[in-house]
């Protein structure tokens, strides 16, 4: 007996210290930062996108030492786009990891009922992909990185009808990115004096969407507006192509569609897309996604993510430490993954470069800025 | 962490209800119902519905229970004497009508992307009203489980010819633990929608149906507690395997879909080793001086 | 007066009841043999509603009965039990018993919640008459027990008890004494001789001869749906069609 409560006494020793130069090792605590997206539910694959950018901006940042030698703690929440989940999970960050700020993946309907907890508590919600307008009812709390409104969906509709486009339908996915675009781009045509002859939002994971846009072979528009990615927006193509469908594809977004056949697709495709997703900084994000997560082409969701991220480890260098005030000055020369950004006094994003994009010989071309 | 344990208490007390509401159709009276969920929507969606249009607090709590109260026998009414397998499937089909209705007519309530309701910003006031709403209801359900109704109810879970034969009308009998059930889940979720702050059709799924039978089958049905106690039980289970997946360093995605799993796995393990649930049906005592 | 008159039911073509017609008065027995498959089941189903004729109809003090509304015919006073005894089996003997007596006021939600003191009084009440119940039929030590728990011929007691406890004028007995011992049997004899002296109309549905040869001062005998022998039991024992339809062993 005395010799096994002496070796358990030296074992004790021995992992005391072990344990005790790990600490002296690590010399500062960590930052927590939450994040909430569906990660299963509905909207899974763009909310993936989303964390994978915040991943890939929170290993950069730690790498350089992190935040005055702080390495940033990113706790990761699934919502399951349910409003009830979405706030145990805003919960517990806030109250029990103690994070002072969550990015967070919406639709709308989490992150409205997230907001008023997080101003209640003086904290900071981060959004990254809901663009409904009430979000800006909440200066001080909520800021974001995507435009409100869907900029990007304005640009196409006025876009496309400054290409003299009379009239057009609409295909997109049907969810809030799809939708999104679709009815922001839909009401800035309208309002150019285009009319639309049909919207229609495809359910994602078909195998054959014929049945969906067999309509715009009676119907002939000019022109058809979309956004879309994966295997989705190839099996569109392919069946478009397959059912004889003559028209321009005009798209938000335009990179991030698989395009079926190149030839069939040579010039037949054009749109617009948030201009920082070219600059440099979105670059060099595309290429950490690609070592890290394979061949994927990264959606919008990646870039919005690493600048969210981005602009909170800014605010948390700051002197004085994270807080709304060094939270709204974050953005102060800061060259994003979705170039410069600006927000208006209620913490939502103005004026975002737009570019225009071009499918040429196979490739996506920015062929001017609007 | 207070404030972390008043909201998963407050949810666990409303959620309580509804399988509280769920017991005194199926535990007490045999009525298998797959739409439960929608009295609960009812019920969410008056203060939603009334919010959107401008109107007061308390023109939505009216709202929502009149839905409700109508809705159950609306609901009831086509199937009648049909059989049991007949309402499971109506109800659910109903539960989902609603849900999509929602969805998809915008002016409503806001469509997918719902609408904001008056917020108890007090959360030790919304605990307050959850934990008094809980306690009127059992005080209801009990006073109903040990009364001569309550007998009737039992009885008629077995056997509705013999309820007929002994000269009541089963179907009336049916109707009224309906409307009285559907009431319960429709205050718990204005409550809901009160304490959330913001009602939106992706809330009220089949899936929010099965986990409430799943709160009463493991609690143990026919026994009321067993419904409290059942709830509290899937909610801990949801709660505690967020804390796991953080501890676990897993790839975010796959811990997600781990953490449902798992959920589902503790779930369907109590069942088979307890089927009679945690607390089981105990021998009903009658109001009077009992033999 | 139980007065059934040309009633026919026909299922998928085949007649199960021609034309039934029997009369049943009060403080008598009339008993219904016949073979197997002959439709007395049938018919008692039509006389406590369950089953509506397709032609004929059933009165009570010349009263037409509902056709089809079994809960309103046993509002009118018309109680039955059934062949295999139908019992809440999982609650006790004195709860099944207690269910027997209509009209409760604790039954009523309403009363429940705002007139508490009248669902009380009602049930103290009841409880007393269902004890006294028990006690007449023999099974007071079984109250607390589960109601599937007892014999077939402790439940065949206890589901009579059941029908008696709304006092009802009229009673419809499906086969009593099928499978139970002797010694219930002589029981139930007894009490079923209590009743037609309380003033009931019995109708009884039976295979035991000895049980009908004491116990009825009527008997109907069917065959194939249709009505071929009645008479005082004596009579039926001596005739000889009936014998030939039916009963191969000796009476």
């Amino acid at each position: 007996m005395q010799r096994f409560i002496h070796s358990m006494v030296g074992a004790g020793a021995v992992a005391l210290a072990f344990l005790s130069s790990g600490a002296q090792a690590q010399s500062k605590e960590p930052i927590p930062i939450g994040v909430i997206a569906n990660l299963t539910g509905m909207d899974v694959k763009t909310s993936t996108d989303m964390v994978r950018g915040i991943q890939i901006a929170a290993d950069a940042v730690n790498k350089d030492g992190g935040v005055d030698g702080q390495p940033i703690k990113l706790i990761i929440e699934d919502a399951q786009y349910k409003t009830q989940e979405a706030l145990n999970a805003a919960t517990k960050l806030y109250d029990v990891d103690k994070v002072p700020a969550v990015i967070m993946f919406g639709g709308s309907s989490i992150e409205l009922a997230v907001a008023p907890i997080a101003k209640q508590k003086g904290k900071i919600i981060v959004n990254t992909s809901s663009s409904s307008a009430k979000l800006g009812d909440f200066p001080g709390t909520v800021y974001s990185v995507l435009p409100l409104d869907d900029i990007v969906g304005k640009a196409l509709g006025e876009w496309t009808a400054a290409q003299g486009v009379k009239s057009a339908a609409f295909v997109v996915p049907n969810n809030t990115f799809g939708t999104g675009l679709m009815d922001a781009a839909a009401t800035a045509f309208e309002a150019k004096g285009g009319k639309i002859v049909a919207k229609i939002a495809y359910s994602e994971g078909q195998p054959d969407y014929r049945a969906d846009i067999q309509q715009l072979v009676s119907s002939k528009p000019d022109a058809i507006m979309t956004t879309g990615y994966g295997d989705d927006s190839r099996t569109i193509f392919k069946d478009a192509r397959t059912l004889g469908l003559k028209q321009v594809w005009y798209a938000g977004y335009p990179s991030i569609l698989t395009v079926e056949n190149e030839a069939w697709m040579n010039g037949h495709l054009m749109g617009v897309d948030n201009g920082g997703l070219s600059g440099d900084v979105a670059k060099k994000v595309g290429a950490d996604y690609a070592a890290k997560f394979g061949k994927e082409e990264p959606l919008p969701h990646v870039f919005y993510g690493y600048d969210a991220l981005m602009l909170i480890a800014r605010a948390a260098a700051a002197p004085g430490g994270f807080s709304a005030t060094t939270m709204a000055k974050s953005i102060d020369g800061y060259q994003g993954a979705t170039g410069a950004i600006k927000w208006d006094v209620r913490g939502q994003r103005i004026d975002p470069p737009i570019d225009v994009i071009s499918y040429k010989d196979g490739k996506f071309v920015t062929t001017g800025q609007q | 962490m207070l404030d972390f344990l008043v909201f998963a208490v407050t949810m666990i007390a409303i959620w309580s209800v509804v399988a509280l509401s769920l017991d005194l159709q199926f535990g007490l009276c045999g009525l298998v119902n797959f739409g439960q969920i929608l009295p609960f929507a009812l019920g969410a969606y008056g203060p939603a519905i009334s919010a959107a249009h401008g109107g007061s607090i308390s023109a939505g709590l009216a709202l929502g229970l009149a839905m409700a109260a109508v809705g159950g026998v609306l609901v009831l009414a086509p199937v009648g004497r049909l059989s049991q397998d007949y309402w499971a499937l109506v109800s659910l089909g109903a539960s989902e009508i609603f849900r999509l209705l929602m969805v998809n007519v915008t002016p409503i309530a806001g469509g997918q992307d719902g609408t904001a309701v008056a917020r108890v910003s007090n959360p030790l006031a919304a605990l307050g009203l959850a934990l008094g709403l809980l306690l009127a209801m059992l005080l209801l359900a009990r006073r109903i489980d040990r009364s001569p109704l309550g007998r009737l109810m039992r009885v008629l879970r077995e056997d509705d010819l013999l309820v007929a034969t002994l000269g009541r009308n089963p179907f009336r009998v049916q109707a009224l633990v309906t409307v009285v059930a559907w009431l319960m889940a429709a205050l718990a979720g204005a409550l809901y929608a009160h304490v959330v702050g913001f009602v939106a059709p992706s809330s009220f799924s089949v899936a929010e149906t099965f986990i409430v039978w799943t709160a009463l089958i493991l609690g143990g049905a026919g026994s009321l507690l067993g419904a409290v106690v059942g709830t509290a039980f899937v909610q801990f289970i949801s709660v505690s395997t967020r804390f796991l997946a953080a501890w676990s360093g897993l790839p975010f995605d796959l811990v997600a879909n781990l953490r449902l799993g798992i959920f589902g796995v503790v779930l369907v393990l109590v069942f088979l080793l307890r089927r009679e649930g945690l607390v089981p049906e105990r021998k009903v005592r009658v109001d009077a001086v009992g033999p | 007066m139980l007065s059934v008159r040309d009633v026919t039911v026909a299922f998928a073509g085949v007649r199960a009841l021609d034309a039934v017609s029997l009369e049943a008065r009060p403080g008598r027995i009339l008993g219904l043999i016949g073979p197997n498959g002959s439709g007395k089941s049938t018919l008692l189903n039509v006389v406590a509603g369950a089953i509506a004729p397709d032609s004929g109809s059933v009165s009570i003090e010349a009263v037409p009965i509902p056709a089809g509304r079994p809960e309103e015919v046993a509002a009118r006073g018309v109680a039955r039990t059934f062949q295999i005894p139908r019992l809440a089996r999982r609650l006790t003997v004195i709860q099944n018993m207690m269910v027997g007596r209509r009209d409760q006021p604790g039954e009523n939600l309403l009363t429940l919640l705002f007139r508490p003191g009248a669902s009380r009084r009602s049930e103290r009440a009841l409880v007393v008459d269902a004890r006294a119940m028990l006690a007449r039929l023999g099974l007071i030590h079984l109250a607390d027990h589960a109601a599937g728990g007892l014999s077939g011929g402790q439940q065949k007691l206890l589901s009579m008890g059941m029908a008696l406890m709304s006092d009802p004028p009229v009673l419809l007995l499906d086969e009593p004494a099928a499978g139970v011992n002797p010694v219930l049997v002589e029981q139930q004899i007894v009490f079923l001789k209590s009743l037609a002296a309380e003033g009931r109309t019995v109708l009884l549905i039976e295979h035991n001869m000895e049980m009908i040869a004491d116990v009825c001062d009527d008997v109907v005998v069917l065959d194939a749906g249709t009505v071929i022998a009645r008479g005082s039991p004596v009579d039926i024992r001596r005739n000889a069609q009936v014998m030939r339809s039916y009963l191969g062993e000796t009476a």
